[in-house]
């Protein structure tokens, strides 16, 4: 992989697939889906965040004219199994994809899914909600982490034990989970530091905010099978759920795709698939779509944990990190299962660190379930160590991105959990952003800072399915099940377009539906066009095995005399003969009929990424507003498979990064209730917030990958608020260690409030 | 898991594949199996890597004579 490859397709810019359906509203997102006799569903959200179930009382609802079903907890098979805490879901854990789906005996969140009506319109559905009668038991929320840890804190499930590989703990607890890594001797490694800095960081629960909010209609058909149409980045993965909740045969599902409004990880998930089922099983088959408003995709779906992180390192007078240490404390929301783990597997892995231990809590609290957010649960950390590395940095005297590149992990580094990094580019991507005429050109004027941050995203590879049809025109047709949320359909096509020596446009890529398409996980973890990327490039190869196996067919030679060269087929026993990939094509009904390759994997190693930014600041001392100068991104891809689209990941995750930053945090009142689940009050960047973004793109191939690519889209969100808190502290001499980084709190930290 | 390890951060056992590995390791550090283990198959929260890769077949999954096993958590993404 060290020789540059030169390739024809793979590395253009070419237009997307999507890009003219998408312009000029052509394409069907998950609130466009209509079908014949639909029903319109609505959900009843608890309004208090934590409160026992005394009674549901829906016969007013269902006696309303145009009301045609109506659902609660008691709908979902096995509710009296798990009222009873028999049968598979005596767990906490086990419970909660029900619990979660509608709730049974408590509510724990304020927008808690408690019931469901179908009806002929909308407007009859949202009169039958409030012809619903719950009575609840209202009780104390927690919110905070902190105060959720403690023996005195309310509790949100009385049989939850904290779990760790140690064993479960034996008293009720509001710690669903402990977990802990650890290497070498911490204690021996600060004992051998000259610098210690140590400090906490918190940070807000926030929000994916995609622009589309969640969507599915459902419909039985004759034979007692159920088709979803829904927004999502992994069909398989609402089948799979749905197999689970509804207790049905994986066969008995087809879950169609629609095209996406934007995911960042929050749509891994279903909220109300199952729901729309059961209205619809219960109106006899008739199709019930159900939307959510924007202030139910606020309070009701995932959003990203809160956090409490203290980190402590050291080091010694020549520069070298001797120990690190991190304390992680993630909200699970109402029920565990945080990316507090996730988050563990990088905090301090972009670094070569002798001694070190991590210890990660999972905690529920009154707040929706977290789910996953873009490199989940890493930003918080960046932000916490970055400021850490900054500071010590700063007090040896030395230059942030020297220090860094001191202390880089490497090939070979071997990680606090043990596992080893493999074919990394860090040391190429700090070497880029210290040459780059960002970070020399000088800053002049007061109030104003620049700020380094530098983060590492392990990526994720896993199952992924691939079908290319050779049709008698020349034309391919790629089918893939892999949802496209980031232009994949594109970089996909590009991979498949290299291997047959074939210009894109001759190539077709679609999403197939569940009965389309062998399995595939979700469309996440940076993984598809590397992953989905290795099905298509084997399924080409596999239609080129094909097609040399017709070729010597027509021209009645062996097949292992055939030979495919850009675009053209020919064999060394007659020079004579060659046909183009089109003119074999059109041969294909009289030499067998169609050819199809396809590939199914399983990528079991693939290649983690690395991300440097600068940011120039300018902080007004007066109103503490922070002012976004200048950015660059860096990051090594690998290879750019299409450098335009990962260009746009680079900038897109950049800019939810600076929002982090310095706007976004869901706001409760003491009760629990969100103060801000609209646009007008939850503040996400505009155009008018952010300055141009250049992005340096590194490319250090990575074997594993036909072509070398590596994940790129969640590395880009972990840098920014800990870089621009690095420079907020350069221009006002003060940190600041909790996001988001408001004016109230710049002003605070300056001693101005 | 240092607690049944007797402080060691990485130990040496036999085995051919994850499971004769874990089997090894419970003779040897009585407990870990039932750290490391569900039933008869590997912790759902925990993914096995072997040599730096996922090991799919789980206990099952083979491995080399000087192979490298570490036992994570289960790591997806957004």
């Amino acid at each position: 992989m060290s020789a540059k490859r030169e390739y024809t397709v793979v590395g253009t810019r070419p237009p997307r697939y999507d890009a003219a359906d998408k312009t000029t509203g052509r394409a069907i997102f998950g609130p466009d889906v209509t079908l014949p006799d639909l029903l319109h569903g609505q959900i009843l959200r608890s309004p208090h965040a934590h409160a026992r179930i005394r009674s549901i009382d829906v016969s007013r609802a269902e006696a309303l004219p145009g009301v045609c079903a109506v659902v609660t907890a008691r709908d979902l098979p096995g509710f009296e199994e798990r009222a009873a805490g028999s049968g598979q879901t005596t767990t906490v854990e086990s419970r909660s994809l029900y619990d979660n789906t509608l709730a049974s005996d408590k509510v724990l969140y304020e927008g808690h899914a408690v019931a469901a009506v179908a009806a002929r319109t909308l407007p009859i559905a949202e009169q039958a909600l409030g012809l619903i009668d719950v009575q609840y038991e209202v009780l104390p929320p927690v919110l905070d982490v902190l105060e959720a840890m403690q023996d005195s804190a309310p509790l949100l499930h009385e049989s939850l034990r904290t779990r760790s590989l140690a064993g479960t703990g034996r008293t009720p607890t509001n710690v669903a989970q402990h977990f802990q890594h650890l290497k070498g001797d911490p204690q021996a490694g600060f004992a051998a530091a000259d610098v210690i800095v140590e400090r906490e960081f918190r940070t807000a629960t926030v929000h994916q905010c995609y622009l589309e909010p969640h969507a599915t209609t459902a419909v039985w058909s004759a034979g007692d099978t159920l088709t979803v149409y829904t927004t999502t980045q992994g069909a398989f993965a609402i089948r799979d759920q749905l197999v689970e909740l509804l207790r049905l045969p994986p066969s008995a599902i087809r879950v169609v795709p629609t095209e996406v409004g934007g995911a960042f990880g929050g749509k891994n998930t279903g909220y109300f698939d199952a729901v729309a089922a059961l209205l619809s099983r219960q109106s006899g088959g008739r199709p019930v779509k159900i939307v959510m408003t924007r202030p139910e995709v606020f309070l009701a779906s995932g959003p990203t944990p809160g956090t409490v992180i203290r980190v402590k390192m050291g080091a010694t007078r020549d520069g070298r990190l001797t120990a690190a240490q991190a304390d992680m404390i993630y909200e699970a929301g109402a029920y565990p299962g945080s990316p507090v783990d996730m988050a563990m597997g990088v905090i301090l892995a972009a670094y070569d660190l002798p001694h070190g231990q991590i210890d990660g809590y999972d905690v529920v609290v009154n707040k929706p379930k977290t789910t996953t957010y873009r490199a989940p649960g890493a930003t918080p950390a960046c932000f916490a160590v970055e400021q850490v590395v900054d500071e010590l940095a700063e007090r040896l005297g030395m230059d942030p991105l020297e220090f860094r590149l001191l202390n880089c992990a490497k090939e070979g580094t071997r990680r606090i959990e043990g596992a080893l990094h493999a074919h990394v580019g860090s040391t190429q991507v700090l070497q880029a952003t210290q040459e780059h005429p960002h970070y020399r050109a000088p800053l002049a004027g007061s109030h104003r800072g620049r700020g380094v941050a530098y983060g590492y995203w392990g990526n994720w590879g896993a199952r992924s399915s691939s079908r290319l049809t050779v049709n008698a025109d020349g034309t391919v047709d790629l089918v893939t099940g892999s949802v496209d949320l980031t232009g994949t359909r594109t970089s996909l096509a590009m991979q498949a377009a290299e291997v047959l020596g074939l210009s894109l446009e001759r190539i077709r890529p679609s999403v197939g539906d569940t009965e389309a398409t062998g399995y595939s996980d979700v469309s996440a973890g940076s993984r598809t066009t590397v992953a989905t990327g290795i099905a298509v490039v084997e399924a080409a190869q596999d239609v080129l095995v094909q097609m040399r196996a017709r070729a010597a067919l027509e021209w009645q030679v062996p097949a292992d005399t055939v030979s495919f060269h850009q675009g053209t087929f020919t064999t060394s026993l007659d020079p004579g003969q060659q046909l183009t990939f089109a003119e074999l094509a059109a041969q294909l009904p009289h030499t067998g009929g169609p050819v199809t390759g396809i590939s199914d994997v399983d990528v079991q190693e693939w290649g983690g990424a690395f991300g440097a930014h600068v940011v120039d600041v300018e902080v007004d001392p007066e109103t503490g507003q922070v002012t976004l100068l200048r950015y660059t991104a860096v990051q090594d891809v690998g290879k750019a498979i299409h450098p335009g689209l990962v260009e746009g990941q680079m900038e897109g995750g950049t800019v939810q990064g600076i929002g982090w930053a310095l706007y976004e945090g869901y706001q409760y009142d003491e009760r629990g209730h969100l103060l801000n689940p609209s646009f007008l009050d939850y503040q996400i960047p505009t155009a008018a917030d952010v300055p141009p973004i250049e992005t340096v793109i590194v490319e250090v191939p990575y074997p594993g990958h036909p072509y070398g690519a590596r994940g790129v889209g969640e590395v880009p969100i972990m840098p920014p608020p800990a870089a621009i808190a690095n420079a907020i502290y350069r221009a006002t001499g003060r940190r600041v260690c909790q996001l988001p980084m408001t004016p109230a709190r710049i002003l605070e930290s300056m001693g101005a409030l | 898991m240092r607690d049944l390890t007797g402080g060691h951060e990485s130990v040496e056992v036999p085995g051919q594949t994850v499971g004769q590995v874990i089997a090894a390791l419970e003779r040897a550090y009585p407990g870990l199996q039932a750290r490391l283990c569900e039933g008869e198959r590997l912790n759902p929260a925990i993914v096995a890597h072997v040599d730096g890769k996922v090991a799919r077949l789980g206990l099952s999954e083979a491995v080399e004579e000087h192979s490298e096993i570490h036992f994570l958590p289960t790591i997806a993404g957004g």
